[in-house]
């Protein structure tokens, strides 16, 4: 019964999600849509190691920037569409994950948050440095857009930003299953029990190395295919997708909507995308001020709200359910 | 003397200053890692303020104060800010785990940085004292007064602050502290306050970096960032926690940049202290003096 | 001490040394099975430290583990844990954030045999797994008192009753060695018998214990052997009215 509610749920609001862009009138409206579903799966998937198995991996857009530059630099030569890209790029920064995550996960904690954010500027510091690759500050451009073949007519390149969010539609569900699968089975047992203690983890037979680097190679390649996506929407990758700005905001959207909990990540990054496009129908907000109050907002959910508003919504359903628990109190 | 070895010699003492700053910004961020295990990113922000706090008090309409009197009122002016943060930011989530309170320093650094932007723009704004022009001479080896004052101040800080560690009861109760914080709380430290006093310190050192070293550089808003990161990565090196280890490792690393800014290239200056960095974490996953603890 | 059991544990020529100073030297003991033992020492005589060289926490630097005759040194702790040997913390290690009941499901989260694939599907036999291990979950949590609390988060537990949940950990997964660090550590005197009785009562069913305690007084009545150790070295092995009467021992203890 439980799980046939949920099913409806879920359904309701995949429907509610595909029908959306039919209401956007303009392509602004749409292009802000793209931007919301984009933070939430970037989201999730940082979510996965820093929410779950509690590595915070400060340097996590690096999979997103290299993995749009491997679908620009490398994909048009080998030839591959764009379903070819995505998957591309998150084999390779699965496996990037794979290999750095084994020398990352020798040091502790703190140096990992630190040796990642270190990994964020070294690449940024390249790309924007190795002009004969990357273009530098120039950007590599004319990323291919994706060709879509549908039987019966000819190829069609995709070019409408209406296209691209339902495109980007099934990525976001990929990024929904496989993190709910992963927390809310056994193996997100097994992460909780890594995050809030190691040592005890190990004393019972898990192997704490495995799950992280299970929950760091699950999100690089997500995050990957997500970059694969941007360098196909935009056509163009710049240095700027390395920037440490997206770290802030992911940390922002992670604790202050909830870290582990995929209602709070996905509430957190709706909040911040959709905030300012709504404050800007009442007034002009420089950025400046927008990151500062973003900046207070994080400082006052951590200081107030240790789990995030995620634990606003989690009490308002409990007391929703309150009469329902209360007529059934623990027997044993 | 041959030019190469002038420039060689100059190559070395810019390093040394570099180090010099680097390590006073480090000495800081240690401290407060030890005291209360916390990694500070917004302590860049606070040298930062610093900057900001000279470029004001070197424009003051009508009075022009004495060089030695802004450095103290800097050093002055961030220990306090340092003092404001810690405790309505800091103080309330000390018992949170360390990964709640590093992000609420980030959230820190975004509100100063912003801040920042919002009064003063993003123009870099100069800040020359009377020593940052004035240039020694000896042996054909230009040296800038103001990167002499550097050397001579930090290598004073440091010993100053050994003397404090380990001759007065807060210095002596703030290594207790970070050699075995449980244990003190048993004894009865004040830990809180403890480290409370070690965030003005240390905000105080990145104020005191900021009115040394401002005036070779130019202030602005985020000239605090790749700079917290760089200490951060110092501080690993030098084995968290071990303000000596860390003294040095600051040192090192402006060494290098210096000398390979100097001969090979000086866009990929930060490339190499990062990727030296990662480098070495991988091999020594404890850092170059830290030592492998147990359980 | 019957002869004819086999040795489950068999520690041979344990060294360990910490920068230069030496925890651990040259210990040797058995533990035979369904043996309850204990080891005790006066603090920093490196109990602990035996402990963690036994379970892989800390690389040992001469000597031998073996494990129902298998070489087991430096192996990681996660496998010498499946194996079947299972410890407890001094400083009580629970999930703070997991509740009562799933700390106990943790415990044999890597029990069954099983793979990441079968688990990310969830298939049926997961299913039935995770059944019967609940159903034992509150077995033991019922044996300890805990069942009534199985669903408040561990951190939100007295120090005592995770004490007791961290015991109950333990024996989840049916191990064939518990070793229990300092079980009774700063818990009240009741709690203490309690403790003492449960661990007693395991014994009699058959379980191979091995206890650290540096309160010598308290495993006197309990314990079938005791191996005293001294500043890293086995002073004493043998029945518990002989170890008390041991010259070496008295002088460890009370200094004379």
């Amino acid at each position: 019964m439980k799980r046939g509610v949920q099913i409806v749920l879920w359904l309701l609001v995949a429907g509610f999600l595909v029908i959306l862009p039919q209401l956007a009138t303009t392509n602004y409206l749409v292009n802000v849509m793209i931007t919301t579903v984009m933070w939430i799966i970037f989201a999730l998937s940082f979510d996965l190691s820093a929410g779950h198995v509690g590595a915070v991996s400060l340097g996590h857009p690096v999979f997103y920037g290299v993995g749009a530059y491997v679908t620009a630099l490398v994909a048009p030569s080998l030839g591959l569409d764009f379903i070819g890209s995505l998957l591309l790029s998150a084999f390779a920064m699965g496996l990037l994950a794979l290999v750095s995550g084994i020398a990352f996960f020798r040091i502790s904690e703190v140096s990992f948050a630190i040796g990642t954010l270190g990994a964020l500027i070294i690449a940024q510091l390249l790309a924007n440095n190795a002009y004969d690759i990357t273009g530098g500050p120039m950007c590599t451009q004319n990323v291919p857009r994706p060709v879509l073949h549908i039987p019966g007519s000819g190829p069609v390149t995709v070019v409408e930003p209406v296209h691209y969010y339902y495109l980007l539609l099934p990525l976001l569900g990929l990024a929904i299953l496989i993190y709910w699968r992963l927390t809310q089975s056994r193996i997100g047992r097994a992460f909780a029990a890594v995050r809030q203690d190691e040592v005890r983890a190990s004393a019972m037979g898990i192997y704490p190395k495995r799950y992280k680097l299970l929950a760091f190679i699950a999100g690089a390649a997500i995050i990957g295919a997500l970059g694969s996506f941007q360098a196909q929407y935009i056509t163009v990758v710049c240095p700027s997708e390395l920037t440490i700005s997206y770290t802030l905001n992911l940390l922002i959207i992670v604790f202050v909507g909830g870290a582990g909990s995929m209602r709070g990540v996905i509430l957190g990054a709706v909040l911040f995308s959709l905030l300012p496009r709504l404050l800007e129908i009442v007034t002009d907000v420089p950025p400046a001020w927008q990151q500062l109050i973003y900046g207070l907002i994080l400082l006052i959910v951590i200081r107030f709200l240790p789990e995030g508003l995620d634990s606003l919504i989690e009490r308002a359903l409990q007391r929703l359910r309150g009469t329902r628990t209360e007529a059934k109190p623990d027997a044993a | 003397m041959p030019i190469e070895v002038v420039i060689f010699i100059e190559h070395i003492i810019n390093g040394l200053t570099l180090g010099a700053f680097y390590a006073l910004i480090t000495l800081g961020l240690s401290l407060i890692f030890g005291v209360a295990r916390l990694v500070n990113f917004a302590h860049g922000d606070i040298f930062m303020v610093g900057g900001y706090t000279l470029f004001l008090l070197l424009n003051l309409s009508g009075i022009t104060l004495p060089y030695p009197l802004i450095v103290v009122l800097v050093v002055v002016v961030t220990a306090l800010v340092g003092l404001l943060i810690e405790r309505v930011v800091i103080h309330p989530i000390l018992n949170r785990s360390w990964r709640v309170q590093a992000v609420a320093t980030l959230g820190i650094s975004i509100v100063l940085q912003n801040l920042a932007l919002i009064l003063f723009t993003s123009d870099p704004k100069q800040t020359p004292t009377i020593y940052s022009r004035q240039i020694i001479e000896i042996m054909d080896i230009r040296i800038s007064v103001q990167r002499l004052i550097i050397l001579v101040a930090v290598i004073f800080i440091f010993l100053a602050l050994q003397w404090f560690v380990k001759h007065t009861q807060t210095g002596k109760a703030m290594r207790a502290v970070s050699q075995n914080r449980e244990m003190c709380q048993i004894v009865g430290i004040d830990v809180p306050r403890i480290a409370m006093i070690t965030f003005a310190i240390s905000s105080g050192l990145a104020g005191l970096a900021a009115a040394l070293m401002s005036p070779l550089f130019s202030v602005m808003p985020t000239m605090g960032s790749l700079l917290t990161l760089k200490a951060l990565a110092a501080v690993i090196l030098g084995g968290l926690g071990q303000v000596n280890g860390a003294f040095f490792a600051a040192f090192l690393l402006g060494l290098v940049e210096a000398l390979f800014s100097g001969y090979v290239s000086y866009a990929y200056r930060d490339v190499v202290s990062f990727g030296l960095f990662v480098l070495i974490l991988f091999v020594r996953p404890q850092g170059l003096f830290g030592r492998r603890v147990g359980l | 001490m019957q002869p004819e059991r086999p040795p489950v544990l068999q520690i041979q020529n344990l060294t360990k040394h910490f920068l230069g100073v030496t925890a651990l030297q040259d210990v040797s003991f058995e533990l035979y099975e369904g043996e309850l033992l204990s080891l005790i020492g006066p603090n920093g005589s490196g109990k602990t430290t035996l402990f963690n060289c036994v379970t892989g926490f800390l690389k040992i630097d001469g000597g031998r583990v073996l494990f129902k005759g298998e070489d087991i040194s430096n192996l990681r702790p996660d496998k010498i844990a499946l194996k079947g040997i299972r410890r407890t913390f001094q400083d009580v290690r629970t999930f703070p954030e997991m509740t009562v009941l799933e700390n106990m499901l943790a415990a044999v989260q890597q029990h069954q045999e099983e793979n990441l694939i079968a688990r990310m599907l969830g298939t049926s036999r997961i299913h039935h797994l995770e059944h019967t291990a609940t159903e034992r979950a509150r077995e033991l949590l019922d044996m300890v008192g805990l069942d009534n609390v199985r669903h408040l988060e561990a951190r939100h537990l007295s120090y005592g009753q995770r004490k007791l949940l961290e015991f109950a950990t333990v024996l989840m997964p049916d191990p064939d060695v518990i070793m229990l660090d300092e079980p009774a550590a700063g818990v009240s005197g009741e709690m203490v018998t309690h403790m003492m009785n449960h661990i007693l009562n395991l014994n009699r069913q058959g379980k191979t214990i091995l206890l650290v305690e540096h309160n010598m007084r308290l495993v006197m009545d309990i314990s079938q052997r005791i191996v005293v150790l001294d500043y890293g070295r086995k002073i004493a092995d043998g029945l518990p009215r002989d170890v008390r009467m041991d010259e070496k021992v008295r002088e460890a203890y009370f200094g004379h």
